[in-house]
């Protein structure tokens, strides 16, 4: 049966073909008003840095922003980020690691070392420029050398062989000194062998 | 300094073993638990395969900054989640999070507090 105006599959046709239509010249529009912002921005360049060939060049991309080619690769580039992004999103869940179950041993013994390691820390912040804050940043030199002699996961190199004399190099040595720490939490059995290996190190008993 | 990191929890756990797990993971890690919700449950069988468990719980952990404190965690199947509230607030600890958690494999409304 032939529908009738206004019933029937045309109507709906037409509203489908009518939002791909509006969805594309979106896509047009997007595509020139991003072209226009880049050299709306380059104007601000002066005739060394944004040359009369660059600016030739992006004329010529501005027109061709315009056209319904660029129109349909905008879409196909969008359609093809949120797949990206999806499957980025799915990686992302599947990579999640899964953190063994701890006994109210082992959470005794992260308290203990949580509390020695934040100590240190501490007395570091509040004492950066006197030996009070060398003195923390020694101890956990220390305790990475020593853990490095228990197998730890520090790669040999990185950690310093003085106590470093600026600000940028102790937070380096903080963070590697805390990644030696998290690194006790990755497996059961790294649970069960660092954990008592860190609390030595840090002189924990 | 701020790193926001998420992990799996396996949900077959008691509630309590769920509690000392995450305490371990904060204070090993120098973060605190900002989310903790049930995840997508796998089909029967594929915990094994796929090394991530059956009924598995989401958590997100955000690092805290050099010398900053990290909050104990403690978490509560609450009957009455405005009265745990103020129980929980009369021992100086706020509500985290209140949701959906695989606890012995059941999903449980689970409260946490710091």
């Amino acid at each position: 049966m032939i529908s009738q105006p206004g019933q029937g599959i045309l109507p709906w046709l037409s509203v489908q073909v009518l939002g791909t239509i509006t969805i594309i010249i979106q896509k047009m529009r997007a595509s020139r008003a991003r072209i226009d912002a880049l050299i709306l921005q380059n104007m601000d360049l002066d005739a060394t840095q944004y040359t009369f060939g660059e600016a030739e060049h992006d004329l010529r991309e501005l027109f061709q922003a315009g056209t319904l080619q660029s129109g349909f690769l905008e879409l196909a580039a969008s359609a093809g980020n949120d797949a990206t992004q999806a499957a980025d999103a799915k990686k992302a869940i599947q990579a999640r690691h899964t953190i063994p179950i701890a006994t109210a041993e082992q959470r005794e013994l992260s308290r203990k070392i949580f509390v020695k390691a934040n100590s240190l820390e501490k007395k570091w912040k509040d004492n950066k420029n006197n030996q009070t804050g060398k003195d923390a940043l020694e101890e956990m030199l220390k305790a990475l050398n020593q853990l490095k002699e228990l197998g730890g996961s520090a790669e040999p190199g990185l950690i310093p062989a003085n106590v470093p004399a600026d600000e940028d190099g102790a937070v380096k040595l903080i963070k590697l000194f805390r990644r030696e720490i998290m690194d006790a939490d990755t497996s059961t059995e790294k649970r069960e062998k660092k954990m008592p290996a860190l609390a030595k190190a840090l002189g924990i008993n | 300094m701020a790193e926001t990191t998420h992990f799996v929890i396996d949900g077959d756990a008691t509630l309590q073993q769920q509690e000392n797990t995450l305490n371990t993971s904060q204070n090993l890690r120098f973060s605190e638990v900002t989310v903790y919700s049930k995840g997508e449950q796998n089909p029967p069988g594929n915990g094994s395969a796929t090394t991530v468990p059956d009924h598995p719980n989401f958590v997100t952990l955000e690092e805290v900054g050099i010398g900053e404190p990290v909050r104990e965690l403690f978490l509560v199947i609450p009957t009455d989640l405005a009265a745990e509230k103020i129980r929980q607030a009369g021992q100086g600890r706020s509500l985290v999070f209140f949701n959906d958690v695989f606890v012995g494999g059941v999903l449980q409304q689970v409260a946490g507090f710091h």
